[in-house]
């Protein structure tokens, strides 16, 4: 049997040591840009059309969705052409989370944003709120192409997509 | 006479010629702009040209020195630009190469002007203005005209690069421009 000279175990000692180092230093410096990224891609929690979901003592239920088809202003530009205004209601309850909160609207293909103020969103009626900064009733609105066929609503943080409610 | 040590001298010849390399790659680092900077699409004004994130098509363009009677500093270049948002909701963003000089988007039109969110499936029609040295854009000026789009920030990302060339018979000069106002509609 060969045997491996003491030169060169120093050497593969050496290998090992440096290769261990720098994976060490991959994961400890990319490790949360990486999470953070892979969660702008995989929902935290994906709730089953028609049902609630908990995750992180955070509750999550789609309570309502509808379509129109004209600006529910009687004032202002009229819908584009050939585009539907969806409004969805989400009831969240549990603790506030941190950051940036919006929604995003998805046919598993495209994604559209949520109305921001100022939109084609409806003003919220009693008890109801725009935004998804702090858990409550929180209604958004989406401009679509009419034909198109959205199956799931993301609530984001920062981008993250803290839940997937499927439509 | 001492024969000549071989090992040592390959070892010396050895270290020189990777002190050599580590320099002449030292002196050729690539810089920030060529680690991050935009992956360039280009096409020509009336296709349409397509990046990752978003399409856009110039169907006409007019120079003159005032738009809805503002006066240009120099002379207006009014871009009429149909865009589309592919995958996602984006904010676009433009610039005009004209000759030398690179000029951002005026903002003095920014409520007809294109710059706001554009979506999945929803064509935006509308214009980009830029107030350009009058002798860069004057009849028989030979310098090419480029509309650079993208959408947020352009780190990483494709540049819709759209060249109008100085004779292209899509170019108009008035005097005025009147804006249409920016409108939507799906396909």
């Amino acid at each position: 049997m060969m045997r491996i000279s003491a030169r060169w175990q120093r050497n593969l000692i050496g290998v090992v040591v440096v290769a261990c180092v720098v994976a060490a230093y991959t994961v400890i410096d990319f490790g949360p840009s990486w999470s953070a990224y892979r969660n702008t891609q995989t929902p935290q929690l994906v709730v089953p059309a028609g049902e609630s979901g908990t995750a992180d003592g955070q509750t999550w239920r789609l309570e309502s969705i509808r379509h129109q088809n004209r600006s529910p202003y009687s004032f202002g530009p009229p819908l584009p052409d050939g585009t539907v205004l969806t409004v969805i209601v989400v009831d969240w309850s549990g603790t506030p989370l941190p950051g940036l909160c919006t929604a995003v609207l998805t046919d598993g293909e495209r994604r559209w944003d949520a109305e921001r103020v100022g939109g084609f969103s409806p003003i919220p009626t009693e008890g109801m709120k725009s935004l998804c900064d702090a858990p409550g009733r929180i209604q958004f609105g989406f401009v679509l192409p009419s034909d198109a066929v959205p199956t799931a609503l993301d609530v984001t943080h920062d981008d993250e997509i803290t839940v997937r409610l499927l439509l | 006479m001492r024969t000549p040590d071989v090992k040592a001298l390959v070892s010396a010849v050895g270290v020189l010629v990777v002190v050599a390399a580590a320099a002449l790659v030292w002196h050729n680092l690539p810089t920030p702009t060529d680690l991050y900077g935009p992956f360039e699409v280009r096409g020509r004004a009336g296709e349409a040209v397509q990046g990752r994130a978003i399409s856009a098509t110039v169907t006409s363009v007019r120079i003159a020195p005032r738009v809805n009677s503002v006066q240009a500093a120099g002379n207006w270049v009014v871009i009429d630009t149909t865009l589309e948002a592919i995958r996602s909701t984006e904010l676009p963003r433009a610039d005009l190469v004209a000759g030398p000089n690179t000029y951002a988007a005026s903002d003095r039109f920014s409520l007809d002007t294109l710059g706001d969110e554009i979506s999945p499936g929803i064509a935006q029609r509308g214009s980009w203005v830029f107030d350009v040295a009058p002798a860069l854009v004057e009849a028989g000026s030979s310098a090419p005209l480029l509309l650079r789009i993208w959408a947020g920030s352009d780190i990483l990302d494709s540049r819709l690069v759209i060249d109008i060339p100085a004779d292209d018979p899509r170019i108009a000069r008035t005097e005025d421009v009147d804006l249409a106002e920016r409108t939507e509609s799906a396909r």
